[in-house]
């Protein structure tokens, strides 16, 4: 199979001015200032992060994304300082965490829930037992109060009467709800979630996402999350993070980081959920016309950045009329239509680039991927 | 058959064995636990890191463990005349086994704490639990069906070293078997010994096991 070099391709503008606009407005609520950090084991040293800026504003649901070892679990492990920073500062609500003595780390990590990939429930305890344990760290001993936010806490999550049900007794997902009421106990005001939903399966996955969004939106938690699916990203974060080797690479709203991405590590990872050209389009493409009866096949690309909408008439109209749809995977991505159209149009020389030029408004980005004959495309 | 004289005698070994044991199994308990605790949190990466403690504490136990028994119980004996004013007797074979057991036990319980998951370990972490929060309501309640299972085996250890120290006259079962099996040729009163033990260790072990099963299937 040949696909044809684009003879034709233009790129508007990217959304990179527009960032501004879509930047959070709540306040600041965690700051990150050129962290670093060296894991040094004997003679090897790993440089798991490095000179990491980034600021995350109360209430919002910021993903975290990379490429397995790229220091995704040790930047979201300096937030509640389960790994202590080697360069740079941590700040929540403007307070170094570095300065905290070990009360108020203590006292720090109780205002910050987390729930992990395994779920790390007491093996040993029943449900209660388990939601009781940071009150009772915390030095809360009513066992009446106790006993009442777990039942509070479990009636958010869904597990009402499994009090006394051992973890053992519970599927996955079901541990998991145990687990987000473990770190909700202490009416934190942020949760971590390190590849919650990773050993979940698809439904349960959904079930655990619409309760996190659900108790960001209730409690007005900020979240932090990291994943490995990028389904989770684009359904619940209000922005994404991509880490590459250590590094910081890309960082904004989800869809303009998925609608453009730009670096090479975030094309990479996104690079499963692109559309493919279905085969017999494929097939049919040549790099040449044939003669004055072919058309053009051409892709358009949205990046959200146009317009809320496609105005599909007005399109076709500039186009000439005569367009065919061939293939579609127009999503909707935090309120900005993104995604291709695979379209076919009349070939007539020397008009074919000059038509493309009049949508570059409506347009991020054209492409002509060859020719083909009128019964194929 | 035995006479009643001899039945007087066995229960009262039996008696003395369980006493010796039973005394030693406390003391076992209540030193090797912490002393695993110990060697489990001032390892490497733990949450009371101190390789240096570590080192020497894993020394001394391993020292211990190498020794073998019948050489700890003479050696001991001026430590148990300090201890207990006798060399002789119930009391004084309480010292060796006590010091003989208590390393074994605290390295095997040493073995089910370290089996604890690091990230349960490390959710106590993130909720804000303090040091002895992991050590009392993590750390002990996931090691103990371990814990119980390792301490089973070294009941069935004790009993077998209470029989030992029979050699040095310190009474119980053991002592009896020497007495009268071994040194009169009483085969009667050896096999009668011998069921007993095996009947007391088979009940421990079952016991331990049922325990064990109980709490790792809840
Ligand atoms: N405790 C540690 N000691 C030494 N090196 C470590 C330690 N923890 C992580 N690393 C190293 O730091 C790098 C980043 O690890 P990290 O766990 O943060 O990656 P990650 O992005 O979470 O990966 P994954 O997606 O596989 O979970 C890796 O090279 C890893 O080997
Ligand atoms: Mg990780």
């Amino acid at each position: 199979m040949n696909i044809a070099v684009a003879p034709y391709r233009k790129a508007a503008p990217s959304g990179a001015a527009d960032s501004q606009k879509t930047s959070p407005t709540n306040p600041l609520h965690l700051r990150l200032e050129g962290v670093g950090k060296t894991y040094v084991s004997g003679q090897r040293r790993v440089e798991a992060l490095k000179d990491i800026n980034l600021d995350i504003y109360q209430g919002e649901i910021f993903g975290i994304i990379g490429r397995s070892g790229a220091g995704k679990s040790s930047l979201i492990r300096t937030l509640n300082r389960l790994e202590d920073v080697t360069t740079g500062k941590v700040l929540i609500n403007d307070v170094d965490i570095q300065s905290l003595d070990t009360n108020g780390l203590v006292k720090l990590r109780r205002r910050i829930g987390m729930i992990f990939q395994h779920f790390n429930l007491l093996s040993s305890a029943t449900v209660f037992e388990n939601l009781a344990l940071p009150l009772k760290a915390a030095g809360i001993r009513d066992k009446q109060r106790i006993r009442q936010r777990a039942q509070e806490l479990l009636r958010l999550v869904g597990l009402e009467g499994k009090e006394d049900v051992y973890p053992s007794r519970l599927s996955g997902g079901q541990k998991q709800r145990v687990g987000i009421a473990r770190a909700l106990m202490l009416d934190p005001e942020i949760l971590l979630c390190d590849e919650a939903t990773s050993a979940l399966d698809p439904e349960t996955t959904q079930s655990i996402l619409s309760l996190i969004k659900e108790i960001n939106k209730t409690l007005k938690l900020t979240v932090v999350l990291i994943t490995h699916e990028m389904s989770v990203i684009s359904q619940i974060c209000d922005r994404v993070a991509v880490l590459e080797d250590g590094a910081l690479a890309e960082l904004g709203p989800v869809w303009r980081v998925f609608g453009r991405p730009e670096h090479e590590a975030t094309q990479a990872l996104l690079a499963p959920l692109k559309p493919k050209i279905s085969d017999d389009i494929a097939q049919a493409i040549s790099a040449t016309p044939a003669d004055n009866t072919s058309r053009a096949i051409v892709k358009f690309f949205f990046d959200g950045t146009a317009a809320t909408y496609l105005p599909l008439g007005i399109l076709s109209q500039r186009l000439g009329g005569d367009l065919r749809l061939l293939q579609s995977g127009i999503g909707r991505l935090q309120g900005h239509p993104q995604g291709e159209l695979l379209v076919s149009l009349p070939y007539q020389q020397h008009e074919l680039a000059q038509r493309l030029e009049t949508i570059n408004d409506l347009v991020s980005t054209v492409e002509v991927l060859g020719y083909a004959v009128p019964a194929n495309a | 058959m035995l006479s009643q004289r001899m039945l007087d005698a066995l229960w009262q070994a039996f008696l003395d064995t369980l006493y010796m044991v039973g005394v030693s199994a406390a003391i076992v308990w209540f030193v090797g636990i912490p002393l695993a605790i110990i060697l489990v949190t001032t390892a490497k990466g733990q949450i009371f890191e101190a390789p240096l403690v570590n080192r020497v504490l894993g020394s001394i136990v391993n020292g211990f463990r190498a020794t073998p028994f019948i050489i700890l119980l003479v050696a001991l004996i001026p430590l148990t005349r300090l201890i207990t004013g006798t060399t002789i007797g119930v009391w004084a074979a309480v010292v060796p086994i006590t010091v003989s057991a208590t390393p074994f036990f605290a390295r095997i319980a040493e073995v089910s704490l370290r089996e604890v998951s690091s990230g349960v370990i490390e959710a106590a972490q993130a909720m804000g639990c303090q040091k002895r929060h992991i050590i009392f309501n993590v750390l002990l309640p996931e090691a103990l069906p371990g814990i119980i299972g390792g301490f089973t085996i070294t009941l069935v250890a004790m009993i077998s070293a209470s029989a030992m120290a029979g050699a040095i006259g310190a009474g119980g079962l053991g002592d009896l078997a020497i007495r009268y099996g071994y040194q009169r040729y009483d085969t009667t009163v050896m096999l009668a010994v011998i069921a007993i033990l095996i009947a007391i260790v088979a009940i421990i072990q079952y016991a331990g096991d049922r325990y064990v099963y109980l709490l790792k299937n809840r």
